[in-house]
């Protein structure tokens, strides 16, 4: 990803073909996807064209539903994802999705969307990449 | 008084023979303007009711001389709109000689609106566990999904696909660019998911579409029958939650 660093594990694992949905729903649902069937885990192309699309949202007035940010903001609000330091890595058909967030250093964190009733916001789920690994026995 | 009188007469007879000339001189652009007219009608029959009749009528120089402008810009309208067509017929005959590019992209597109292909051929393409993210428009029953990320034809060829997150989005835009859709808050979103040769999954969820218009990330109870009635009887497959 441009300007953005893939975790190595994670380059590791696109390669190996580890990088798969677990099959325990279980341990899916525990980390806030809803529709744990549907998760999938993105190959580097989904990525790419999944993480487009969440910029394009921002840009097209869906900041406040699903709360997105495009740069530019000296502190960003609680709960919100800014779309220009994030990577989508799953995604479900249904608009839930796991980012990788490097808002706070090189190093990104794991969130996922979190619906409040109204609107979506983003919750922590990792604050590494391998501690996600280790969560979800990957 | 004798002096006076020839100037007079001296004056008027030149007055008289400018006023000829002017007469004169609209007389032929009249003339001119009106063969031109002609020659552009039988040139360009289809373009005669865009010619206003001023041309025609008036001998005003003003309207004349517009008129001629106007002329001009009809004329390169249709030569604009000549070009225009052989470039997109030019465009229609290399997308014909190419058959497989434009399956591939109407295999895509899963509609009740004027389809370029039915949605049960387009569907009998997909290999199994195939997702469309779709959009219903509840006020016309229009409705319309696009591929997403993942889905496969059984002949591998690679295809176009909408994203799985945010993917309703990038579906309504194309819902709307088709009907020219104005209110897009009464949209429904839901997902169709290839089971086997002949059934549909669908479901519900939806936060760029459902959550934006009806405050749920799930579509209203009260549309769902009625969205899976008009898929069954597009498609011809049996449609299950």
């Amino acid at each position: 990803m441009k300007d953005l660093p893939l975790p190595n594990l994670l380059v590791e694992m696109l390669n190996s073909g580890r990088w798969k949905a677990p099959d325990d729903k279980e341990l899916i649902k525990k980390i806030g996807i809803e529709d744990a069937d549907d998760l999938s885990f993105l190959s580097l192309a989904g990525m790419e064209s999944n993480t487009n699309q969440l910029r394009q949202l921002a840009l097209n007035g869906y900041s406040d539903l699903m709360g997105l940010c495009s740069g530019n903001v000296e502190l960003l609000p609680e709960g919100y994802l800014d779309v220009t330091k994030a990577i989508v890595i799953a995604a479900t058909y249904g608009d839930e999705a796991l980012c990788l967030d490097y808002s706070n250093s090189i190093e990104p964190k794991i969130v996922v969307t979190n619906n409040t009733g109204s609107s979506t916001r983003w919750l922590l789920v990792a604050e590494n990449f391998e501690k996600f690994v280790e969560i979800l026995g990957l | 008084m004798k002096i006076v009188l020839n100037n007079w007469i001296c004056k008027s007879s030149n007055f008289v023979s400018i006023v000829s000339m002017q007469v004169l001189i609209k007389f032929f652009l009249c003339l001119i303007m009106t063969i031109s007219i002609v020659m552009m009608q039988l040139c360009f029959p289809a373009n005669a009711e865009n010619i206003p009749e001023s041309c025609i009528s008036s001998s005003n120089l003003k309207v004349t001389v517009l008129s001629i402008s106007q002329l001009g810009l009809v004329h390169h309208a249709r030569m604009h709109r000549i070009e225009h067509s052989k470039h997109k017929q030019e465009k229609t005959q290399s997308r014909d000689q190419d058959p497989s590019s434009r399956r591939r992209n109407e295999v895509t597109t899963l509609t009740n609106v004027s389809p370029d292909i039915s949605a049960s051929n387009a569907l009998s393409e997909y290999n199994v566990d195939s997702a469309f993210s779709g959009i219903y428009h509840p006020p016309t029953k229009q409705w319309m999904a696009l591929a997403s990320e993942g889905a496969s034809l059984k002949t591998a060829q690679p295809i176009s696909t909408v994203a799985q997150f945010g993917g309703h989005a990038q579906v309504e835009r194309a819902l709307v660019t088709k009907t020219g859709l104005v209110n897009v808050r009464e949209n429904v979103a839901f997902v169709l998911i290839l089971e086997n040769a002949n059934t549909l999954r669908i479901k519900w969820n939806s936060i760029s579409v459902n959550q934006r218009n009806f405050g749920d990330r799930a579509a209203p109870r009260h549309y769902r029958a009625i969205i899976m009635e008009a898929i069954r009887n597009e498609t011809g497959y049996r449609v299950i939650e």
